[in-house]
């Protein structure tokens, strides 16, 4: 029994029929509410730890559990993704036929809830990330941070308690960057919910409250950000 | 969120339109068969049996034991021993022949005498009728009539006699009023069948009872005579019927099953292209059963319209056919609601069935490794 939002424990995760090892032996606790940096360089095993907290991928061995949801079992962890988690990716994943409002409304198919309502809070989310102007329009009509702060309405599409991050500013220019940040540190602060993002870079890491620095699949450092970046609020 | 949903389902198959629109083709091809061959064998039912039992009749004989009625042989005599039966009304012989007639090798001559025409159901149209001894005296259907632009008074030829148009006759049956009427003596000897007759039409007196006749009938000439009363016997008796319908479904199940193969490609090629797409669903949340909806809507919704469309076209074929002058003596489609109902059905279970592969395989997609996709 633990009371930490992310328990994971002993986690093995290898690749090339175990040759390489992606994830060796990490053991982590992540508290509600935290925002949460991994930092590393290339191939130190950040995103696969990102996949595994995510429900996206399994670890070979260890125990991962997130608000309550055991992921080392085989059963299918959609609902999880669908409730608990808001993914960002690097590339935002948008679809590319379907419009900015259509896209944020695509994680809320699996709720119970009318086409009104989820336009609404498509809207609303929109408006948050300040694109309500653009709703209509495809992903290939905007540019890349405006496709990413797409994305970050999409993650919270369905009101998740944990916002997952994977590289969101690795495809844009500096400027374009720290509002992306901006954004999400905000909606960290508002909504309260727990901000894991993984990143190479020292810039992003130091937004975070915590940093977890990692290197050929180990936790080499964890330590608590006391300088943090200042960012207009 | 059904109906975005559904919207999405309509969407992702618009972005495709060329290739959607060839998979519909493919498909609506085959349930254009089956409604057009399936309402052509509805019709040739329809006048075969009419064309055998006249309402007026109280039921027919043929041969039994025969795969088709039509071509089928009684003995005259059998005839007249029957006609000396005290429950015996009326009963009239016909020989039906088919004999080429200009360039229609398919072309119906009955031999039949005009005191037959009322229980036969023969109306006199134009004309007069041939008296039962005239040899060289016919009558004409008023399709074959139309059909062959026959006037009373022209002479035509027949099996290689000469015949004179005295009449025109109708009798609501498309195979009966596209041929001829002649003498059965004179169809006997012209076809050297003396002693034979195609048909037997039987009325009783009103105190006789028919289960008690066509049971005599059928104990005294075993194996020899059958009769036929309604549809059911007729479909009992006449196992050409169900060789029609089989080659009717034989051609439609091909077309249908490389209509199939056809949507079964295009949704196999849409997982395999959408495939980093599915992992960006399954990433944000969509269970598997999500993504099995999702592909075999878009299966389903493409045989849907392919029913839709293959039924127009099967209905435009079949009307295209009858305006050529040889089909319309042996074709009269015959459209019926469970046919339509039936071909959408197939087409539902064709949507189904050809969507239900490339589904399972959308489901088996990892998001992880979709995502690595390029």
């Amino acid at each position: 029994m633990n009371s930490s939002f992310i328990q994971a424990t002993n986690l093995v995760k290898t690749y090339d029929l175990g040759q390489t090892k992606a994830i060796d032996n990490v053991s982590f606790a992540i508290n509600e509410g935290e925002f949460i940096a991994i930092q590393g360089p290339s191939g130190s095993g950040k995103s696969t730890l990102l996949n595994i907290i995510s429900g996206l991928d399994r670890a070979e061995s260890g125990e991962v559990c997130v608000a309550g949801f055991q992921l080392d079992n085989n059963g299918d962890l959609s609902r999880f993704r669908s409730q608990i988690v808001g993914f960002i990716f690097q590339l935002h994943n948008l679809l590319p036929s379907l419009t900015v409002l259509e896209n944020v409304m695509i994680p809320m198919v699996e709720l119970n809830l009318s086409k009104k309502v989820c336009v609404e809070r498509a809207e609303r989310l929109l408006e948050r990330v300040q694109l309500l102007n653009k709703a209509h329009r495809l992903p290939t009509q905007l540019s890349g941070g405006e496709r990413q702060r797409v994305a970050v309405a999409r993650a919270l599409a369905n009101e998740p308690k944990l916002i997952l991050a994977d590289e969101p500013t690795g495809s844009l220019d500096s400027q374009t960057e720290t509002k992306v940040l901006e954004l999400l540190r905000k909606i960290h602060r508002e909504r309260g919910v727990t901000l894991v993002v993984v990143t190479h870079s020292t810039d992003v890491a130091q937004k975070a409250d915590r940093i977890l620095c990692m290197r050929d699949g180990k936790i080499i450092e964890d330590r608590m950000n006391r300088v943090q970046s200042s960012m207009p609020e | 969120m059904r109906m975005f949903f559904l919207g999405l389902i309509v969407k992702n198959l618009w972005r495709q339109k060329v290739r959607s629109l060839l998979a519909i083709l493919g498909i609506s091809i085959g349930i254009a068969s089956i409604v057009a061959l399936g309402s052509i064998a509805n019709g040739m039912e329809q006048n075969l049996i009419s064309a055998l039992k006249s309402p007026k009749a109280d039921f027919t004989i043929g041969q039994a034991n025969t795969p088709a009625i039509v071509f089928g042989v009684i003995r005259a005599e059998r005839l007249q021993e029957i006609k000396q039966w005290p429950e015996i009304a009326e009963a009239y012989g016909a020989l039906v022949t088919f004999s080429t007639f200009r360039e229609n090798p398919y072309f119906v001559v009955m031999g039949t005498n005009p005191d037959a025409f009322e229980l036969n159901g023969v109306q006199l149209k134009e004309g007069r009728l041939y008296q039962a001894t005239s040899e060289d005296e016919m009558l004409l259907g008023k399709v074959a009539a139309a059909t062959q632009n026959l006037q009373i008074g022209q002479k035509t030829n027949l099996d290689g006699k000469e015949f004179t148009v005295v009449g025109i006759y109708e009798t609501g049956n498309v195979f009966v009023d596209g041929g001829a009427l002649v003498p059965l003596q004179t169809l006997q000897t012209l076809k050297n069948k003396l002693d034979e007759l195609t048909l037997i039409l039987v009325k009783l007196h009103a105190t006789a009872s028919v289960n008690d006749v066509v049971q005599k009938i059928e104990s005294k000439y075993k194996n020899e005579l059958v009769t036929l009363r309604d549809i059911g016997e007729y479909n009992r008796s006449y196992q050409g019927a169900g060789l029609v319908r089989a080659g009717t479904w034989l051609v439609s199940l091909l077309a249908l099953i490389i209509g199939a193969i056809g949507v079964m490609n295009t949704m196999i090629m849409v997982v395999y292209e959408r495939t980093r797409e599915i992992g960006i669903l399954r990433a944000v949340g969509w269970r598997r059963s999500r993504v099995l909806r999702m592909i075999l809507g878009e299966s389903l919704l493409l045989s849907v319209l392919a029913a839709g469309i293959g039924a127009w076209l099967g209905t435009r074929a079949v009307w295209l056919v009858t305006q050529f002058p040889q089909a319309r003596g042996l074709i009269s489609p015959h459209f019926t609601s469970a046919l339509f109902v039936q071909a959408i059905l197939i087409a539902i279970g064709v949507g189904l069935l050809a969507g239900l592969y490339p589904a399972y395989r959308a489901t088996k997609i990892l998001p992880q490794e979709a995502l690595r996709y390029e």
